[in-house]
């Protein structure tokens, strides 16, 4: 895949996930983490972590990083449905610094920290903000 | 009841198990505990479509067979035939939640696959339905393998449809499906994969998502309404304890003061007559005057982890709890510790951490539980004056307020040096499961109700009845000669002098130092027996209520060291019995007991001393 094909695959990736480029709601997502640059940035996007995902934005799971997790932890997020292929969406973050977050899997309500939330990998679905 | 075959009722937390036993059971429920570990057994008696009767075991919620806490092992144990106690269950009746399949699913095919013969209950399909579910029972039960009912158990639809299930599944060859079943749970993904497919394939959607639910949440989980609500809910909860319960109080402690004049009429003056009037009938109606606010706050209890706003409670807690080192887990057993501290520190076995389980125990009494009401009833009613604040509120209210709020601040702070000390290490992860809101429906309130009066009924039957006669005994041997006071020349009397050079210094007197030997069984047996004491004092002659005699003898410095003390001061053997029984051994309960005394001590000298420099 040409290297141009490739960047313009990811601007299009990121202006799904941000409708208003630059501009995020206020207090959800902080796109100085994203930097843009050549190569880089579309992997980064890949590697969105379910803790930065933007609230109310449907995404499904990719990929869970269970070493980065206590057994204890991973066996609990393992019971709640927590799987490759599964859809979540963020909806409401505690007071007091947005943590721990209310996560929906499937058609259920899970509250995490985001600490548990980094092990696992998102890609949004649909468009965002939809 | 062993003779009955046993039916295990399991099923994910949340799926509606309790009210599908309650309904299935009705009143006839039998509480207790599995032998070495502290999970509650909860059994009761079921007959069947054919009049067999059958045991029914309410089995602890679980999300699989790979347990995560205390609870879940039980469960697990249980159904594979390994927990102590309790025999093989003959037939499983398993509970999903309709609403929940994609999760539920994976546990029920994990117990389906162990070969007992199971039934699986439907439930909360109304829920399903309002969400714009529509899910198909036959391709359930097809895909499944075994008879799936579909039920409402807070509207009791679909109970005679399970005995009569549940009467062919008994004693039906058990079924063995390899390949199916045993091979298969062993790779959780793949289960919870053919859980997804199957929730997929019966189920019909119409709508997504739970609608109601996210409507409340998105003002019950604001970052900035949710606490303000969180607070007023707390607010209103403490108002209504003193509120609500003020006129059933009053029933009680006339009926009893009519019951004392009755018997003193009846019989003749002596041993006998002071034993019933001042032992027996001054203890008990202590004890029943205190049931309606154990009462309203049970209600309130019951109605918030019913409605699932329990869960949300925690939630926005967590990050206040985290802060002190504990995770918002703790935060239920910590609000059940403001009804009583000792099912408060059993629920501390949801907490996997047993770091965060150890702190979590020794803070626990620091919750004003409602045995410390009638003692800061008493005080507060005698020594702070009934004026209004504004809004319908009164000062008596804000002072109770301030002391649950002491009680509070004291736990958080010894909970971030207890963390940082003797339970220090890595913290740990929240993750739990917020249950859809839900009408909490008035049977399963009622029986939660009924459980808990009874049970604290019990202990005051048992313990604080006991602990007062024996203080009366205490108090009126040897008799007084003429001219000494009664209490001097009593046995406690004399004890009381050693204890009162002890607490001299903090303001308190020497019928404090008395009324705290029999608190030590219960906190609110120091109310009775500061009763007993003035009123074996004054020879029965004096009718006043005890708030009036306290008026006169103690300054408001004592009384204020004396709420002070209380909010601190380990003084329940029933707390530190659960907490030696909870942490297996003496050393933690000996521990809670000598930093729980050091605490009120320093916080009623404190008090004392800085009241009486106010010139209070």
């Amino acid at each position: 895949m040409p290297d141009q094909v490739r960047h313009d695959e990811a601007h299009r990736r990121l202006r799904r996930l941000f409708p208003r480029p630059g501009n995020p709601r206020k207090g959800e997502f902080n796109t100085n983490s994203l930097v843009i640059d050549n190569h880089s940035h579309y992997m980064r996007l890949m590697a969105l972590r379910l803790d930065q995902l933007p609230f109310r934005t449907p995404a499904r799971v990719t990929g869970i990083d269970w070493s980065r997790l206590s057994d204890g932890d991973a066996n609990r997020l393992r019971n709640l449905g927590f799987d490759e292929g599964v859809d979540v969406e963020a909806l409401h973050g505690a007071p007091f610094g947005r943590d721990p977050l209310a996560v929906r899997i499937g058609r259920m309500m899970v509250a995490m920290r985001r600490a548990q939330a980094e092990a696992v990998s998102v890609e949004t679905i649909g468009g965002a903000g939809s | 009841m062993s003779a009955f075959p046993l039916v295990a009722l399991v099923g994910n937390p949340n799926a509606g198990k309790s009210a599908l036993f309650n309904m299935l059971t009705g009143a006839r429920q039998k509480v207790g505990n599995y032998p070495g570990v502290t999970v509650e057994r909860k059994s009761g008696r079921l007959a069947l479509a054919d009049g067999r009767p059958v045991e029914l075991v309410d089995l602890p919620g679980a999300y699989s067979l790979e347990p995560t806490s205390p609870d879940e092992e039980v469960t697990r144990d249980v159904v594979l035939g390994r927990q102590q106690g309790e025999r093989l269950p003959d037939a499983l009746l398993i509970v999903l939640d309709a609403t929940n399949l994609d999760n539920h699913l994976r546990f029920a095919l994990q117990l389906i696959g162990l070969g007992l013969p199971c039934v699986v209950a439907l439930n909360m399909v109304d829920l399903a339905r309002r969400d714009g579910l529509e899910i198909d029972p036959q391709a359930l039960e097809r895909a499944l393998g075994v008879p799936v009912i579909a039920t409402v158990a807070v509207r009791r639809r679909g109970g005679d449809e399970l005995r009569e299930a549940l009467s062919e599944a008994i004693g039906a060859a058990r079924l063995v499906r390899p390949g199916d079943g045993a091979a298969a749970t062993h790779d959780f993904t793949a289960v919870q994969r053919r859980a997804r497919a199957i929730a997929r394939e019966v189920t019909t959607d119409t709508r997504a998502g739970t609608r109601s639910t996210s409507a409340i949440d998105r003002v019950a989980l604001h970052p900035v309404v949710g606490p303000i609500l969180f607070g007023l809910i707390m607010f209103l909860m403490f108002q209504a304890v003193f509120a609500w319960s003020k006129v059933p109080v009053d029933w009680i402690q006339s009926g009893v003061a009519s019951a004392q004049a009755g018997a003193a009429a009846v019989l003749p003056d002596g041993v006998l007559r002071s034993l019933v009037v001042d032992g027996i009938l001054a203890g008990v109606g202590a004890v029943i005057a205190f049931l309606p606010q154990v009462l309203v706050l049970f209600f309130f209890i019951l109605i918030l982890e019913a409605s699932g706003y329990m869960v949300r409670a925690a939630f926005l807690m967590d990050r206040l709890m985290a802060r002190v080192g504990l995770s918002g887990h703790a935060f239920i057993p910590l609000l059940s510790s403001f009804a009583c501290a000792v099912p408060g520190i059993m629920a501390t076995r949801t907490i996997e951490d047993p770091r965060h389980r150890l702190t979590t125990i020794l803070i626990a009494p620091l919750m004003t539980c409602s045995a410390r009401l009638p003692v800061y009833a008493v005080i507060i009613g005698a020594f702070i004056p009934a004026r209004g604040i504004g809004w319908g509120f009164g000062l008596q209210g804000l002072v109770l307020f301030g002391l649950y709020l002491a009680g509070i601040a004291g736990a958080l702070v010894a909970a971030l040096v207890l963390r940082r000390t003797v339970t220090k290490g890595s913290p740990r992860g929240f993750m739990l499961e917020m249950p859809k809101y839900q009408l909490p429906h008035v049977r399963d309130i009622g029986l939660g109700l009924w459980t808990r009066a009874m049970i604290f009924l019990k202990r005051a039957g048992t313990i604080i009845l006991v602990s007062n006669v024996a203080l009366w005994a205490l108090l009126a041997f040897p008799q007084a000669k003429p001219g000494q006071s009664a209490l001097d020349a009593s046995i406690a009397g004399r004890i009381s002098w050693g204890l009162e050079k002890v607490v001299r210094p903090i303001g308190f007197n020497h019928e404090i130092a008395l009324a705290l030997i029999p608190a030590m069984a219960a906190r609110e047996v120091a109310v009775s027996s500061l009763a007993t004491a003035y009123a074996v004092d004054a020879k029965g002659e004096d009718n006043r209520a005890i708030e009036d005699r306290l008026r006169g003898r103690w300054s408001l410095a004592t009384a204020l060291a004396f709420l002070a003390w209380f909010v601190f001061a380990p003084q329940c053997l029933s707390t530190l019995a659960v907490t030696r029984r909870e942490t297996n051994g003496w050393k933690w309960p000996a521990f809670m007991l000598g930093y729980l005394f050091t605490l009120a001590y320093g916080a009623a000298g404190a008090v004392y001393w800085g009241a009486t420099a106010l010139g209070l």
